[in-house]
């Protein structure tokens, strides 16, 4: 197949490609960066990264309530023998971070309560 | 022609590109709820307290989100720097730990139970920080009352890994004093 001057669409394709390269190259490089930005804020949303983030919107200063846990970083060695100094050494480690974990009743109570936020049926409250 | 070509194609790209994320977002913000009829005086309810309800839910969404992050890095330090790390520790001694392995597994699933069950609760609270509580009260009741059945199973999964966590000492006290009993019956001998 050739158009009216003889040129065949087989040579005019590559032809038109070198012409409009830099035209092609950047609406590739967008095409490109948009899979790549969809795919990693689909991955930052669905493994629970976001949650993790701090730095989001909304989230001003809590990062000063985070608590840094370097100063009381322990560590137990992964080897070395097993005696009753090794395992009361454990033991003291171990119970301190029990402690950590059971003194906070962390997402206890009911703070989202419909009569706690004042949105209950205060009518139907009454007549019970 | 070959230029209109390209140029439908490259178009072609971009829409669907678009609608990718596009669905993307707004299937993991999608939220069907059967909307229940309230009564009038409780949707008045719900209009004039809802500004103060949404300051109470965003400042409930700050204090969960460090908490989240507090008590995540303190169930990851448990898990990878003492359980991890005795585990291995009596395996090098060739000691049977397996109680203890066993333990550390329940552990893990109870830590993977609390990520998942944050992940959910913090999404949905997010979607419900976007309602128009003003304009669409139903849905916000509706959405409270889910968000809070949410942070129930976080707390529920809390309270798991506060069992796994004292199961795991229960085990290594039991562990310790079998060790301690067997190496007094050797040095008797």
């Amino acid at each position: 197949m050739s158009d009216d001057d003889g040129i065949t669409t087989g040579e005019r394709i590559p032809s038109l490609m070198a012409e409009h390269r830099l035209t092609i190259l950047i609406c590739l490089s967008i095409v490109i960066a948009l899979v790549f930005t969809a795919v990693g804020l689909t991955l930052y949303n669905t493994s629970g990264t976001a949650q993790l983030d701090l730095s989001r919107p909304g989230f001003e200063g809590i990062d000063k309530q985070i608590k840094s846990h370097k100063a009381d970083a322990i560590e137990y060695p992964a080897t070395g023998p097993i005696n009753e100094e090794t395992l009361l050494q454990f033991d003291a480690l171990y119970k301190k971070q029990l402690e950590n974990v059971t003194s906070v009743n962390a997402f206890g109570g009911d703070p989202m309560a419909p009569d706690a936020l004042g949105i209950d049926d205060a009518l139907f409250e009454e007549s019970e | 022609m070959i230029i209109g070509v390209v140029k439908q194609y490259i178009y072609f790209l971009l829409t669907a590109g678009v609608a990718i994320i596009g669905t993307v977002f707004l299937t993991s913000n999608a939220r069907s709820l059967d909307v229940a009829p309230l009564n009038d005086s409780h949707k008045a309810r719900i209009v004039s307290n809802c500004t103060s309800a949404k300051a109470s839910l965003q400042q409930l969404h700050r204090s969960d989100a460090s908490l989240r992050v507090n008590r995540g890095q303190l169930y990851e330090s448990i898990s990878t720097k003492l359980m991890a790390r005795l585990n291995s520790r009596i395996a090098l001694n060739r000691l049977d730990g397996s109680e203890l392995v066993a333990a550390t597994v329940r552990y893990e699933q109870g830590l993977s139970n609390f990520r998942d069950n944050y992940q959910a609760y913090e999404e949905q609270l997010t979607a419900l920080l976007r309602v128009n509580c003003q304009k669409q009260p139903e849905q916000f009741y509706l959405q409270v009352l889910d968000v809070r059945e949410r942070r129930k199973a976080v707390a529920w999964t809390i309270g798991e890994l506060n069992r796994y966590t004292a199961e795991y000492y229960q085990i290594f006290e039991r562990f310790a004093g079998g060790y301690r009993v067997t190496t007094n019956a050797e040095a008797e001998s």
